[in-house]
């Protein structure tokens, strides 16, 4: 089978080079409908090593070098002008819950009975005015600093900010023997190759513990108490970037839309979708996912073709997960029905507004033993800490 | 054709001629869920495979 072009095929009805083309252009496509990344933003990566991660800090960089260079060939161009349809004033607007799509809270990752899934952020007056703060034009836009400079330096300024040191990598070593040392490993390589900085916190160094010494004397669910931890550290890590950019894809996403579904969590359902947390919480910091349309099994050929080191080897606790289970059945209708999950997806985008109006009212709320946000007095992560016994929380 | 299902680290000696997807269908496996390898070469559904090949089949769910 043939590209329109005329070479060989790999994916759909696209060569490699054409495939390639697509998944970038659909990638930056969504990061700019979104307004996911603005001039000045330093962007933390969420990274596992995998494939998902690798993909979108590749992406993620690409896509604010591309910025950058085109602000570089012409300096008064605007980066919203120049990047993306969404303008700051849009974008400002859109932080302020006026998106038709967008989300404002993270999505659990994992079945949640979830004590993980209800520890995140909601909108507050002080988080609010700090993001306001930082999406406008004006001079404390980028990092602070106490003499504005002109616009047009300021964007330059900014063309700078948002290049090669725009980017930098969290990982979590949750301590899973024979998984994540592997993901690790390749994860330091992808590092060093692209020039990203990468910062490795641990379970163990934050809770005494790795999460298979917790799971062998605890009963806990393995992804439950991994996400919440997960989520508490690279909250806790990335207070100084504007923006967490995760690896979640269209399957990740449609799993998670099924699984609130079916456990009827709106709630938790009104805070997903491709940008979460644009007004949230002080203390919280905004998740963007460039690679919310993209199917996980494209970011997997994407990746092959680019020739990422990613092993690609699966969590020995994924099969323990309700996630699994919904993975398998989303499979299944993909196979019989080409597009089950975007159709799946944008359903839900569609809905969002009014699922997000619904549960607008609830009050923020900060957890009282850490003081993280929280949608609860005590939030998850401190729920779990005090279920294993360890301190946690140590900074 | 020597088959190697990476996610069970399974090997397999199959005689076969068919394209990818006829392949996937005889092995029930979700062609959602894997994708097949040749000398790093990725394989579409329709390609051809002949009992010469050696192939990888790799599982698309890394996560958790």
């Amino acid at each position: 089978m043939k590209c329109a072009c005329g070479e060989k095929v790999v994916y759909g009805s696209l060569c490699k080079k054409h495939f390639i083309e697509d998944v970038e252009k659909r990638v930056f496509s969504t990061i700019k409908k979104y307004g996911m990344i603005l001039p000045g933003e330093k962007i933390c990566v969420a990274m596992s090593g995998g494939k998902d991660s690798q993909t979108v800090a590749y992406l993620v960089k690409k896509y604010c070098k591309t910025i950058q260079d085109n602000s570089s060939k012409n300096p008064t161009t605007t980066f919203a002008s120049a990047s993306s349809p969404v303008t700051l004033e849009q974008n400002r607007s859109l932080s302020e819950g006026n998106r038709s799509t967008a989300p404002d809270e993270p999505l659990p990752q994992d079945n949640a009975q979830n004590i993980a899934g209800r520890d995140d952020a909601q909108d507050t007056p002080a988080h609010h005015h700090r993001l306001a703060h930082k999406t406008t034009d004006e001079p404390g836009a980028t990092p602070v600093r106490d003499n504005p400079p002109s616009p047009i330096a300021h964007r330059q300024e900014c063309a700078r900010d948002i290049g090669d040191g725009a980017v930098e990598a969290l990982a979590i070593d949750e301590g899973i023997a024979g998984y994540r040392e592997k993901t690790i490993e390749d994860l330091t390589a992808f590092c060093s190759k692209y020039n990203i900085p990468l910062i490795i916190k641990s379970f163990k160094d934050e809770m005494g513990k790795t999460l298979d010494a917790i799971l062998k004397k605890h009963k806990l669910k393995p992804c439950t108490a991994c996400g919440t931890m997960r989520r508490y550290l690279l909250n806790k890590y990335s207070k100084n970037y504007d923006k967490i950019a995760t690896g979640h894809n269209l399957d990740d996403e449609a799993q998670a839309i099924m699984m609130n579904m079916i456990k009827n969590q709106q709630d938790i359902a009104a805070r997903i979708g491709p940008v979460t947390g644009l007004t949230t919480h002080r203390g919280f910091t905004p998740r963007i996912k460039p690679l919310y349309f993209i199917k996980e099994k494209e970011v997997m050929v994407y990746t092959l073709l680019k020739g990422f080191t990613a092993r690609f080897t699966e969590c020995p606790n994924a099969h323990l997960s309700f996630r699994n289970d919904v993975r398998d059945l989303l499979n299944d209708l993909e196979a019989e029905k080409d597009g089950v999950k975007l159709q799946l997806v944008s359903s839900f985008l569609d809905m969002l507004p009014s699922l997000k109006n619904k549960f607008k009212g609830e009050e923020p709320q900060y957890c009282s033993v850490c003081g993280e946000p929280s949608s609860q007095q005590v939030c998850n992560a401190c729920k779990l800490a005090a279920v294993v016994g360890e301190e946690c929380h140590t900074s | 054709m020597k088959i190697h299902i990476e996610k069970t680290d399974e090997r397999k000696t199959l005689e076969f001629t068919g394209t990818v997807a006829e392949l996937l269908k005889k092995l029930s496996l979700n062609p959602e869920t894997v994708l097949v390898v040749r000398e790093n070469d990725v394989l579409h559904e329709t390609d051809a495979l002949s009992d010469d090949d050696e192939i990888r089949v790799l599982s698309v769910v890394s996560g958790g």
